[in-house]
């Protein structure tokens, strides 16, 4: 289980902000975070409500513009270019960095295969093997024995954590490097967040994981490394194990300690 | 103690009175549905036996399916496309401004829209008569389909059109693949709906005016608006405002009334439930077909004897059942919890719904009350205008006499 420790040896970096600086409307909700992300580890950001953990994730797949009157300055690097930079095309960087929401949102009008393929038939693209991508997608979500004998059922037809591990195989299918996941348990129940927790794992074999998450016993469970923000600023970004037990900072200490947030 | 004497009388008697206010809400509603399932009988009949026989009966219906047709292929690209933008892709100003337009051009009498469609086509298209049918129908149901497609569009949850942008989706086939799939059911329910208005309230105006069924029901249209352009504007307005205060007075308080009985005292049997639904889904009906149809029946029964209380309890009428619905959602809306604490404090019934209750809804319930007396002058007021109301029986001709 040596991948488990990340210090071992040191990954190489995926993703890079520098200075990123995110308004939502007027107000400022990301003032200047200069955050690595490490490729195949699970980094996780962490923080009370409002810090503005959820913007900083939407800001690594250009997600925060799309809401009118939003804006992002300072620079996202992804293999060492720019995704912010002029001519760079939005939904290139999100087929290359995957999303998942808090709640899952699979497209009602489609069945459960239709669903893994959206990602490519909203591309234009076609899938060589669709049947082999639609399996392998499903199985790397842990879904696939769940679904695979009616896989033309609607996917709203599942459980909730079925329809976010759903969700997942269909961000899976379009290979991406990078996969950002916002609060994805929030609308669970505990055996659905456990579940998907032990996903995560395996997930990271495969690609670099952006958490978001207000629980800090989620944080600690599935992150190699977390990311405690407060009030739009980083205040402390350490391997995970030290943040909860050796925080350099007060603020973080007194978070995980519990006295605030 | 006299008080209590007085108390136990008013609980005894308060909710026979509410009850007869329900019931009378209820009646109008069915009797004004009867008399219109008895006209339309009629105008089949007739239809039936006019001079060309079954064979107009047959040229009627074929000349509707294919009018519909052709309306759709002029209304649904058009409506589909103006939604979509809409809803999409207009920024905020932009869309409140075409929001209001099409809702503004959406409430008027569809009869309103065919009847410019038909002056101003009608020269052009005056030998291809199925063509114009068709593209006035679509006029018609235009602005209705619009505003409604855009409603159904924009209901799509957002985080379905997040779902697409994050898998790489640009904004067209996030809109074609996902938005338009999404809101399909949506869009087909507002082009059924769009088209049975507009038919409906042709042919509403075509069996109240005693038209004789020739020709197609562009001819109808044109004819029925035709009629009256007699109609003295100056004359409506006299005398307007004292004869709407008093009906207004009447439905409000018939209404609320009526909304209590049906919240809070009502049996929750199955009888009283389906009743009850049955008379909401009347009460949905536009109000020209309660101004028309109420009118029918107040003309036949009074004569000609107009008085202004009278005129105003035919209005009051007419306002009732879609008053009560309002009403009734307004007392839905305070919450259960204040009901909760006034009974736990030990007021009875009667009490907690005079003290807490009603007072609490009283905001909604004014609100309500003069959005359908609103919505009431402004889906009615324009037939008026184009004199499309040939009837004896018009209430602004009542106003007049008033």
């Amino acid at each position: 289980m040596t991948s488990d420790h990340p210090h071992d040896s040191e990954p190489p970096v995926k993703m890079k902000a520098e200075d990123l600086r995110a308004w939502s409307g007027s107000e400022e909700v990301i003032r200047g975070i200069t955050l690595r992300i490490a490729d195949k580890r699970v980094t996780a950001l962490m923080g009370p409500s409002g810090c503005g953990k959820s913007p900083l994730l939407r800001c690594l797949n250009r997600m925060h513009e799309i809401t009118p009157g939003n804006r992002v300055e300072g620079r996202v690097l992804l293999d060492g270019v720019d995704i912010y930079a002029p001519g760079t095309s939005p939904a290139e960087v999100r087929r290359r960095v995957g999303m998942i929401f808090k709640k899952p949102n699979p497209f009602p009008h489609m069945s459960v295969r239709d669903n893994v393929l959206a990602g490519l038939r909203l591309n234009g693209l076609l899938a060589e093997r669709p049947d082999e991508l639609v399996e392998r997608s499903l199985r790397q979500a842990a879904l696939w024995d769940e679904v695979a004998d009616d896989l033309a059922r609607p996917g709203t037809s599942l459980s909730r954590g079925q329809q976010q591990r759903l969700c997942i195989a269909r961000a899976l299918a379009l290979g991406p490097e990078v996969l950002l996941m916002d609060e994805p348990t929030s609308a669970l129940d505990p055996v659905a967040t456990s579940r998907i927790e032990d996903l995560i794992h395996e997930l990271r074999e495969h690609v670099a994981v952006v958490i978001v998450t207000h629980n800090m016993q989620q944080a600690a469970r599935v992150s190699d490394y977390t990311a405690f923000i407060h009030e739009g600023d980083l205040v402390e970004f350490d391997r995970t194990d030290r943040i909860f037990t050796n925080p350099r900072e007060k603020r973080t200490e007194d978070y995980v300690t519990g006295k605030f947030g | 103690m006299g008080t209590r004497v007085t108390r136990s009388l008013a609980d005894a008697v308060v909710p026979k009175l509410f009850f007869l206010c329900a019931l009378s809400s209820v009646l109008a509603t069915l009797a004004i549905a009867g008399l219109l399932a008895f006209e339309a009988l009629g105008f089949v009949q007739n239809l039936g036996t006019s001079a060309a026989g079954t064979g107009s009966l047959t040229s009627l219906l074929v000349g509707t399916v294919l009018a519909t047709l052709v309306a759709v292929l002029v209304a649904l690209p058009l409506g589909l496309v103006a939604a979509v933008y809409l809803s999409e892709f207009a920024g905020p100003r932009a869309r409140r401004l075409l929001e209001l337009g099409l809702d503004v051009l959406a409430s008027l009498p569809t009869v309103v829209l065919g009847y410019l469609a038909i002056t101003l086509l009608g020269p052009a298209l005056a030998e291809h008569h199925v063509l114009l049918s068709g593209v006035a129908l679509g006029v018609m149901i235009l602005p209705y389909f619009a505003s409604q497609s855009a409603r159904a569009i924009s209901a799509v949850p957002h985080n379905l059109r997040e779902g697409a942008y994050a898998l790489g989706a640009g904004k067209l086939a996030t809109v074609y693949r996902i938005v338009l799939k999404a809101a399909l059911g949506g869009i087909g329910t507002a082009l059924l709906l769009a088209v049975a208005r507009a038919l409906g309230e042709v042919m509403i105006l075509v069996i109240v005016t005693g038209h004789a069924p020739q020709g197609g029901w562009d001819v109808w249209v044109l004819e029925a608006s035709n009629h009256l352009a007699r109609a003295s504007l100056a004359a409506t307005i006299e005398g307007a405002l004292g004869l709407v205060a008093l009906a207004l007075g009447m439905a409000v308080l018939a209404s609320v009334g009526a909304a209590v009985w049906l919240e809070e005292y009502a049996p929750r049997g199955r009888l009283m439930s389906r009743v009850e639904r049955i008379a909401r889904k009347l009460a949905a009906a536009p109000p020209i077909v309660y101004g028309l149809l109420g009118l029918a029946i107040f003309v036949r029964v009074l004569g000609q004897g107009e008085s202004t209380i009278a005129g105003a309890a035919m209005l009051a009428l007419l306002l009732l059942p879609r008053m009560t619905t309002a009403f009734r959602e307004a007392l839905r809306a305070v919450p259960a919890s204040l009901r909760e604490a006034c009974l736990a404090l030990g007021a009875d019934r009667l009490r907690t719904l005079g003290e807490v209750v009603l007072p609490a809804a009283m905001p909604g319930i004014l609100r309500a009350a003069l959005r359908s007396l609103a919505r009431a002058a402004v889906e009615t007021a324009p037939l008026a205008w184009i004199g499309a109301l040939a009837l004896s029986a018009l209430p602004w001709r009542l106003l007049g006499a008033a």
